[in-house]
């Protein structure tokens, strides 16, 4: 035909360019007249390009609009298609949009801070003894921020609590200590008054600056509340300012900011990591280059002061790396896992397009042979997939919606900025890259008969070298699919087994049947007070509070079903508290090499037997363990072993730092205790040591709150636990009430939202995958019914026949199987985020992807191999 | 139902094929001198309306040629079809009618 040789090939490149705008069956049909009009007219390039830029648009409209037309035609020529192409899209790109949207609020987006990518989290870390994000001590700080051209301001701050007074009410409201440039690193303006400034940061200051949730809900929105004084912990402050509702702090729950006060004393304090530092970086300062200058510092301070500072190094990294620095890997994780299912989708849409290519073969054949050119075909395949990819990105956008509802609460428990997690322009424009990703991953397959010289065979005969060729392509689509879902169950699978491992490890405590609240006596000791007097202050303090907490212990105990009621400072579970470094008076040394890093906890007697921590060796801490007698300590396993290895502990001792210019209190081991997991399940066991309450020198951070641990106790006593605690504190409040399961519950928040995301693909990615064998296998038996129908007209048997298609299912998906499991192996690296006291080539997890995956093949080529079975040889071979 | 009759471009080419069948570029020509010159029809402009025209039925391809001398046998000639002709003739009617309520409304005569 004379169509195959371009007729516009005569024409200069820039009118064959332009000609292209036009759609192309334009230019397929009128060619010739097209290039005899351009040649006979002899206009200028431009005058070519205004009329053909004028033209084209109403023409690719029309074309549009016809290819819309079919293809609506065609959906609803087959609903069922339609349907389950458009929802099993639609589950893809939701699940994808949902977590782009988690990862891209979480990680991506920049902090709402103004200039936020200049403000910089500086910490420091110990890397020999496994100690990140551990704050920074006042004077080491005041050492690394020193050249201002780099830190154009600096704070450090700290989050504290206290209990406001309000009339005759009291609560618990947590707030933010900070030094005086705070509001110079975050530098948004109050919405009333003024923001703290360093003139107010004075020991004993009392100005302080409240958020806007504070103001509006528990203070009532007071307009004039600037100027007016409130009551915390029975200081009088001085209410300066209010914070837009907006303004974006270090933490969310922040009532106010309060002027961190440190007296000169407190800021030479270079061994006491005590505080959190963010500053803000000079103009055109990189962050690379703060980081080496501080790196550069650390390293000095640490060979000036080997005593504090020996195998610390200073970390400074942008503040939004540093806020989600411990769950991008977990969200990141996710967020793939999204991804592969929603290809595991697209791949199964694209073998139902093969599908019906088969039956379009003759439609498509037919609309070629009269004189519909191959590209006008493809453009209309496109639009039909571009059609579905759009519906789908609409329905999974609301799915998206549903799904982040859902899963908002959940992770709110440990993802920080959740509240700042939702749809927005970003997560549409995610939605239609993906859905344009969609249509071109459709239209490649769906089009390859069209293309190349497919179609004209098409009409000739039934078969062709195409259909061998399709058929290839569409079993290495199932394949692929296979191979994806195997890789997303093994990860499905080791997450399971990592949430099961976490809970079924030893915990060194019995978290059943146990109720927790936290108490705190409303005394302060007076910081201005000369420093001879304070410690003795600080004790006296401690032997009220011991008075009054065994009280309180000894009426809890006679509640009706309590068992045990005891208290510690901080109770496992609740975060990284008060790390000391004690000595062991055995080693010669008094070296600060040999001090045990270990966590503090003063408890009270009855505090073991509440948690259910068992007693390994020697005893738990009793009664008879008293302010001034015999100074007695008790150890966990993982101390005793760091300290001594397998020698008996018993008996030996311990230095603590006492108070200044005394000699180091010594305190004796008189028992061994289990060890549990402080921090959270799934953190490594870190040394830990119990001493008396009524002995301890540390553990407490200038009040004398404690967690109670009351076994037997339902959360029904919480008034009576009310009553008890207010008869023996009038004016301590109780909070944070919990029975122990829960707070186990909230310390693998983590885990179970992984899991739960996890396996919400891993089922998704199965029942594709299900779908796609089942479909594949289904086309086959109809291709292959003329084969069939010569096989039953030659006497085979049904059953034959039933396991010639199920051997032809377990062939295609053992291949993907075996393909997935490789990616698995070699890929296992990939996993070890995601793992914890199991390996990231857990046999069992490697075998559950395939062994799921080949089940599901099975039972969805029953469909298939009955179909197989039913096969009328008479009626197929009459069709021919 | 809207079609292609009603655009302006649209309704000079049936107009020019009414008369006769022509060719792209004999369209061309007639547009221009039926318009006195005011609508010069660009390439892209009249072969995707020719296409448009021809996808909605209201012209086709004329099996008819002029006498060989006359013409180039490789050219294209479009006739009106039946449903063309109707086409033609309702927005030519729509049109008559729009021009009498304008001339009435206005208080014009009609110019000769």
């Amino acid at each position: 035909m004379a169509r195959t040789n371009d007729p516009l090939g005569e024409l200069p490149l820039r009118h064959r360019l332009l000609l292209h705008l036009l759609p192309s069956h334009v230019r397929d049909e009128h060619g010739r007249e097209l290039r005899d009009d351009l040649h006979e007219r002899r206009q200028s390039t431009a005058a070519i390009a205004v009329d053909i830029l004028r033209a084209s648009p109403a023409a690719h409209w029309d074309v549009l609009r016809q290819d819309l037309t079919l293809a609506l035609r065609q959906m609803r020529r087959s609903p069922a298609f339609a349907i389950i192409a458009c929802l099993t899209l639609a589950v893809g790109i939701g699940g994808n949009v949902a977590f782009f949207t988690l990862v891209d609020g979480v990680l991506l987006r920049q902090l709402p801070v103004a200039g936020a990518d200049r403000i910089v989290d500086i910490t420091e870390e110990h890397l020999g003894r496994n100690l990140r994000n551990f704050g920074i001590s006042p004077a080491n700080y005041r050492d690394v921020v020193r050249d201002t051209t780099v830190f154009q301001a600096a704070a450090v701050f700290n989050g504290r609590s206290g209990t406001l007074r309000l009339g005759e009410n009291r609560q618990r409201v947590s707030y933010t200590a900070v030094s005086g440039d705070f509001f110079r690193v975050f530098t948004e303006a109050p919405i009333m008054g003024r923001v703290l400034r360093p003139e107010d940061d004075v020991p004993g200051a009392a100005a302080i600056l409240l958020s806007f949730a504070f103001w509006q809900g528990t203070l009532g929105g007071d307009p004039a509340i600037v100027g007016k004084d409130i009551d915390v912990d029975g200081d009088r402050l001085h209410v300066v300012g209010v914070m837009p509702p907006n303004f974006w702090s270090q933490r969310a729950s922040t009532a106010f900011w309060r002027p961190i006060g440190f007296s000169d004393a407190e800021w030479a304090n270079r061994g006491a990591r005590s505080v959190q530092a963010v500053a803000r970086l000079g103009t055109g300062v990189p962050v690379a280059r703060a980081a080496a200058v501080a790196a550069a510092t650390g390293r000095a301070l640490a060979s000036q002061n080997p005593k504090t500072n020996d195998g610390w190094s200073v970390l400074v990294r942008e503040l939004r790396a540093a806020r989600v620095s411990g769950v991008r890997t977990p969200l990141l994780f996710v967020w793939a896992a999204g991804a592969l299912v929603l290809l595991i989708a697209i791949a199964n849409v694209a073998s139902l397009f093969l599908t019906r290519a088969v039956e379009r073969e003759r439609e498509l054949g037919l609309r070629t042979a009269l004189g519909a050119r191959t590209g006008r075909v493809v453009r209309q395949l496109v639009t039909e997939g571009l059609l579905l990819a759009l519906v789908s990105a609409a329905v999974g956008l609301a799915l998206a919606q549903v799904l982040l509802s859902w899963v908002r609460p959940i992770a709110s428990k440990f993802v920080p900025r959740m509240d700042e997690v939702a749809i927005g322009p970003r997560a549409i424009g995610y939605t239609m890259a993906l859905a344009l990703l969609t249509t071109v991953l459709l239209t490649l397959v769906a089009t390859s008969p069209a293309r190349g010289r497919g179609v004209w065979h098409a009409l000739g005969t039934g078969r062709s070298s195409t259909t061998r060729g399709r058929r290839r392509l569409h079993r290495s689509i199932v394949i692929g699919e296979v191979a994806l879902a195997v890789f997303v169950l093994v990860a499905s699978s080791l997450v399971v087994r990592t949430l099961v491992a976490v809970l079924t490890q030893p915990m060194g405590f019995d978290s059943r049947g146990v109720l927790t609240f936290r108490m705190e006596p409303p005394w302060r000791v007076n910081l201005q007070a000369p420093p001879d007097s304070l410690f003795p202050a600080l004790m006296r303090d401690r032997d009220r509070a011991v008075e009054g907490y065994d009280a309180v212990l000894r009426q809890l105990g006679a509640l009706p079903g309590v068992r045990t009621a005891g208290a510690v400072n901080r109770m496992p579970l609740t975060g990284t508290w008060w790390t000391t470094g004690v000595r062991l008076a055995d080693r010669p040394s008094g070296d600060d090499a040999e001090r045990v890093s270990t966590y503090t906890r003063p408890i009270t007697p009855g505090y073991l037997e509440a948690m259910g921590t068992r007693v390994l060796r020697g005893r738990g801490v009793v009664r008879t363990d008293v302010t001034g007698g015999e100074r007695v300590v008790v150890v966990d396993a993982e101390f005793a072993r760091r300290a001594w290895g397998d020698a008996d502990p018993l008996g030996r001792e311990l230095l603590f730092d006492g108070a200044p210019n005394h000699a180091p209190p010594r305190a004796r081991v008189v028992g061994v205790v289990e060890s549990i997991h402080m921090d959270q399940l799934d953190a490594e066991l870190r040394p830990t040591i119990y001493v008396p309450f009524s002995q301890a020198t540390e553990g407490h951070y200038l009040d004398w709150g404690m967690d109670v641990v009351v076994r037997g106790a339902t959360s029904g006593l919480e008034p009576e636990i009310r009553r008890i605690v207010h008869t023996v504190f009038p004016d301590a409040v109780v909070f944070e009430l919990a029975t122990m399961d829960e707070v186990v519950r909230e310390s693998t928040a983590n885990r179970r939202f992984q899991l739960l995301v996890l396996a919400f693909f891993g089922v998704l990615a199965l029942v594709l995958t299900t779908i796609g064998v089942g479909g594949t296998l289904l086309l086959s038996v109809r291709e292959r019914r003329r084969e069939l129908a010569v096989h039953v007209a030659l006497g085979a048997r049904p059953s034959q026949l039933w396991w010639r298609v199920q051997r032809d299912g377990i062939a295609l998906t053992a291949a993907g199987a075996l393909l997935g499991l490789a990616i698995a192996v070699a890929g296992a690296g990939l996993f070890s985020s995601l793992t914890y006291g199991v390996s990231v080539r857990d046999p069992l997890s490697l075998a559950a992807g395939p062994v799921l995956v080949l089940v599901a093949a099975f039972l969805a080529a029953a469909i298939p191999a009955t179909r197989a079975v039913k096969v009328s040889p008479i009626s197929v071979l009459r069709e021919s | 139902m809207a079609n292609d009759a009603q655009s302006p471009v649209g309704y000079q080419i049936l107009l020019a094929l009414a008369a006769r069948d022509r060719h792209g570029y004999l369209i061309r020509k007639a547009v221009e001198q039926q318009t006195d010159g005011t609508m010069k029809l660009g390439p892209g402009t009249l072969y995707a309306a020719i296409r448009r025209l021809e996808d909605q039925g209201l012209i086709e391809e004329s099996p008819w040629r002029p006498d060989t001398d006359l013409d180039d046998p490789r050219r294209r000639y479009y006739r009106l079809t039946t449903t063309g002709r109707s086409a033609l003739e309702a927005e030519t009617a729509r049109l008559h009618a729009t021009v009498k309520l304008a001339l009435k409304q206005l208080k014009l005569r009609p110019s000769r």
